[in-house]
């Protein structure tokens, strides 16, 4: 509909559009907005829809991500439960995530939700059931545009019943349109399907629907969205506090309730059982034994084991029944070893959910255990506790458990447990004697669990300091007579089954499952032993490829630093200098900034070559690696006059990050050298990204070209023999003659990832052509 | 006038090499040009400048080869390359380096063809130090040139009035090679003079023999 341009035409419009019997208030409101554009006095800022998309698209790292950020807003909502389910195959394209936290109202949804930047998390970083809220601010709702083009709301609250909206986002991303310009519909949806809350039907929750999704789901991003999920999730199976099911029809596997894994990085996990009489069970699981300490012992024992021993021997628990569960962890790297885990989603898991929850029948009990404003709710004292007695674990006898490394669980039932009543008149347990009872038996397992760890600890000193002492050599020695010692057994087996008659199989049951036992030992040896020398043998190639590309870059960097200080110095004296030539000091002055930034960009790309989180397998944006590595070397390219480029598409794979960047940086280096060697034309080097098959693998591919001489036939056969090299002295070139190791490490990165690496001409270039083949995971 | 002549691939670095030499040089008081050039494609050409441009002073930088020039053309040559060309023809001409790879191999093998290899930050900080020297160098090379050239000037004049002592003529020719300039051959010279008497004289016994045929008539 065509509006009037005209003050008194809107005006007189306006008017006729307010006394219809029914007002059309979408053409009000367009009208009242064309009516004050026309105001002489006062303007506003108008914001661009394409605005959200920048916001929101453009700054959400990935589609797992964004998912991510819905099921947190479940968290943060108070939640119990949230279903999750993606679908993406057979014509089906929908991303659901529903939850039976406390919904929103109309008003809330039309004056929060739709209020793009206001986020009710400024206003308190803790729900109203204590948690501490996980999700970003006002990201939630533009990361479903991340997800899919069009979105569904159906929220559902006590006081306004089911309301819902419908958002299309690439409606905003057109050119030329206000925000405001765009309708989202408000609905009133006669049903809502969100999960039940302790077995009956929620009274209040949410259901987001994204469909016409941005981009299909692959089996890695189903397994890395589980993972995240389960930081979020309590380590304590039989918890109902927050529980996720995540449905989906790319990885069935991962179809399930999401279980937290992150109890597998625990040092130390100890479970006591009070049964009431006079009998307390316990068991204590560690890292560095494969045996689980399991007894029993008397009520008055348990207290006399771990308490001094001036303390009244007799003891009576009036607290009746309990449970807990404690779990240790380091907060170091030490502690995601030997797992899948990484130590920065430990730390966020630990951040979540540290503390001592108290469950009453499986639900928690507010406050125990949760985060309240600034400070914990440590109501053991735990902070306190080790306030007081800072010593660390090689003072044995003093040593106390930091609250952060905890993670604990005390469970009672509410028929078992009829001392510990609900408190009336606030929030938690009546702090009768039962209560402290309770409490007392807690602080007797952590005690129990700070001994046992003081008595660990010289062990596990003592294997670290063997482990470092063991050279590979020696580890080899000691597999190898292992094996030796298999092979006896079976000997011996062949032996009886060969020289005796009537032998029954039976009899041989106990020496084969005493040689298999010996070979999963050997298999798990072997495996630490490789893994570990390749870890260090990834490391050292990642430090070696620093060492190469710094001796043909590193000029560049000194060559900065120089021009660094003679322009500094230049500033200077043509400030020292009558008259002063505040100019010509300006001008030096710049150049000396832009010469520290080059110096700065170097130093932080030798800082990041060997980072920890790249000597790990995970799932990489290739093009993006070798797109980062590319923006961190142009500059030296640029300064010998070399264009760099790369063209590719974006994809993913599970590898080492490290490994590619290294393979890349010899490739370059090699590039670079060959390029100042260009005879004719441009000096370029051009890098290829793409997907490609061969012999029914699905892989990827990457490639360095240059327009250097290449190199002669009569070398290809050697160039990745260690040491040598064809950089030799030759007129107009400087004497820093190659390493001879660039190419080697580069091969036997590609054969340790079972990849292919060829050597061409480029048929446009003229120069040599790498290109490394590998197989996608 | 006559100039301190900078080659370097590097605007920024030789632009700022320059300022310093000029605050320098007016410190001192003394009046020369400075130029930085971006270094020529085809190295031939370097004789041919500094001899129309009266540069006394040239300062290289070592890695010429890495920049491009607004053509976008690279040189193939480096400055201990320059080096060597140069000092083909040019003896006595202050020629100085100023880089971070005064320790390269390919500098030290040359390095009696410097008159000084600067590390670049050493020069930046001592300026005021090095300055003066080369400030020395440009004048007792301008003035060698000019003592050569008069005295050149003399020997021609004597050889010309006839002076044929070998030891002049030896001497000049030295001159000449030094100065450039081009070579007569004064050996050349006396042949030619023995050849036109020579051939004077012939002329002078067919005079006498058709005058004596003439009037034997």
């Amino acid at each position: 509909m065509s509006l009037p341009q005209t003050a008194e035409a809107l005006v007189a419009e306006l008017q006729k559009l307010l006394k219809a019997e029914k007002p059309d208030l979408r053409t009000i409101r367009k009208c009242s907005i064309e009516l004050a554009k026309l105001d002489p006095n006062f303007q506003h800022f108008a914001i661009d829809a394409k605005t959200l998309i920048h916001l929101g698209r453009d700054s959400i790292k990935d589609h797992t991500t964004a998912l991510l950020e819905l099921v947190k807003n479940s968290y943060d909502a108070d939640a119990f439960n949230v279903d999750v389910d993606v679908f993406c195959k057979n014509n089906k394209d929908s991303i659901r995530v529903s939850d039976n936290g406390f919904g929103m109202t109309k008003e809330q949804l039309i004056n929060f939700w739709l209020r793009i930047g206001f986020s009710n998390k400024r206003l308190s970083k803790v729900s109203e059931l204590g948690r501490r809220k996980t999700g970003e601010k006002g990201i939630g709702r533009i990361s479903t545009d991340r997800l899919g083009a069009n979105l569904e709301l159906i929220t559902k609250t006590v006081q306004d019943g089911i309301v819902g909206l419908k958002v299309n986002w690439d409606e905003f991303d057109t050119e030329g349109k206000d925000v405001t310009d765009i309708e989202v519909e408000i609905f009133t949806p006669t049903s809502i399907n969100i999960p039940d809350k302790e077995n009956s039907p929620s009274l209040t929750g949410t259901e987001i629907r994204v469909t016409n999704l941005r981009q299909p789901w692959s089996k890695s991003n189903i397994e890395n969205l589980y993972y995240e999920l389960s930081a979020l999730t309590s380590p304590f199976r039989n918890v109902k506090d927050f529980t996720i099911k995540l449905e989906n029809d790319v990885a069935p596997e991962y179809s399930k309730p999401v279980d937290s894994k992150f109890y597998k990085a625990s040092e130390i996990e100890v479970t006591t059982v009070f049964d009431g009489s006079n009998k307390v069970f316990y068991s204590i699981k560690d890292k560095y034994n494969k045996n689980e300490i399991v007894d029993t012992i008397n009520v008055e024992q348990f207290y006399s084991k771990v308490i001094p021993a001036d303390s009244s021997s007799e003891v009576e628990l009036k607290c009746g029944p309990v449970e807990v569960k404690l779990l240790f962890f380091l907060r170091d790297s030490s502690a995601v070893s030997g797992t899948d885990l990484k130590l920065s989603d430990l730390k966020g898991f630990l951040d979540n959910n540290n503390g001592v929850k108290i469950y009453r029948d499986n639900i928690a009990v507010k406050p125990y255990g949760f985060p309240k404003a600034q400070l914990g709710y440590d109501w053991l004292g735990l902070g306190d506790r080790k306030a007081k007695d800072p010593a660390g674990i090689s003072r044995s006898q003093d040593y106390k458990v930091s609250p952060y490394q905890l993670v604990g669980a005390v469970f009672i039932e509410r028929d078992s447990n009829l001392e510990l009543k609900d408190s009336a008149a606030r929030e938690g347990l009546v702090e009768s004697e039962a209560f402290f009872d309770m409490k007392e038996f807690v602080m007797a397992t952590l005690r129990l669990l700070e001994v046992h760890r003081a008595e660990i600890y010289p062990l596990i000193e003592k294997n670290r300091e063997e482990k470092a002492a063991t050279p590979t050599h020696k580890e080899v020695e000691k597999l190898m007579s292992q094996l030796t010692s298999v092979k006896e057994d079976l000997n011996f087996i062949k032996e009886e089954i060969e020289t005796k008659d009537n032998v029954k199989p039976i009899s041989f049951l106990k020496p084969i499952t005493n040689t298999i036992s010996k070979v999963d030992v050997i298999a798990d040896d072997v495996d630490s032993t490789i893994s570990e020398l390749l870890k260090w043998q990834r490391v050292l190639s990642g430090l070696a490829t620093m060492g190469i590309s710094s001796a043909v870059f590193g000029h560049e960097t000194e060559g900065s630093i120089s021009q660094f200080q003679g322009s500094t110095n230049t500033a200077i004296k043509f400030l020292k200098s009558l008259p002063p030539d505040i100019e010509e000091s300006l001008i030096e002055l710049d150049k000396a900034i832009k010469h520290s930034k080059k110096v700065a960009a170097w130093g932080s790309y030798a800082l990041t070559r060997v980072q920890r989180e790249k000597r790990s397998k995970r799932n990489v944006q290739i093009f993006k690696t070798i797109d980062g590595v590319i923006k961190e070397l142009k500059p030296a390219f640029e300064a010998s006059s070399i264009e760099l480029k790369i063209n590719g598409e974006n994809l993913y794979s599970k590898t080492y990050q490290m490994d590619i960047e290294s393979m890349l940086v010899n490739l370059l280096t090699n590039a670079y050298t060959a390029s100042l060697l260009t005879k004719k034309g441009t000096r370029k080097v051009l890098i290829k990204v793409g997907l490609e098959d061969k012999d029914d693998k699905k892989g990827y591919y990457f490639s360095v070209s240059d327009t250097g001489p290449g190199v002669a036939k009569e070398f290809r056969n050697r160039i990745f023999d260690p040491l040598f090299s064809t950089k030799n002295t030759a007129n107009n070139e400087s004497k820093s003659i190659g390493t001879g190791l660039g190419l080697t490490i580069v091969k036997s990165i590609v054969d340790e990832l079972m990849g292919e690496i060829i050597l061409e001409t480029d048929p446009v270039l003229k120069g040599a052509s790498f290109k490394i083949w590998l197989p996608k995971e | 006038m006559q100039k301190f002549l900078i080659v370097d691939d590097n605007t920024e670095q030789s632009s700022t090499v320059l300022k310093n030499i000029k605050l320098e040089l007016a410190k001192l008081n003394v009046v020369f040009e400075v130029e930085a050039i971006f270094p020529f494609v085809d190295p031939n050409m370097y004789n041919e400048y500094i001899t129309a441009n009266n540069v006394c002073v040239v300062i290289l930088d070592e890695k010429l080869n890495e920049r491009a020039n607004p053509a976008g053309t690279t040189v193939n040559y480096m400055g201990h390359n320059l080096v060597t060309l140069l000092r083909e023809k040019e003896k006595d001409l202050p020629i100085y380096t100023i880089t971070n790879y005064g320790a390269d191999a390919d500098v030290q093998n040359i390095y009696s063809e410097y008159d000084h290899i600067i590390n670049r930050n050493d020069f930046y900080d001592h300026t005021d130090k090095y300055v003066p020297i080369m400030v020395r160098a440009a004048q007792k090379f301008s003035e060698r040139s000019a003592e050569d050239l008069s005295e050149f000037n003399d020997l021609a004049r004597q050889i010309a009035g006839g002076n044929n002592d070998p030891k002049l003529i030896e001497k000049l020719k030295a001159l000449q090679t030094k100065l450039e300039l081009p070579f007569t051959g004064f050996d050349d010279r006396k042949n030619w003079l023995d050849a036109y008497e020579k051939e004077i004289a012939e002329l002078e016994t067919l005079k006498t023999k058709l005058t004596q045929k003439i009037n034997g008539k």
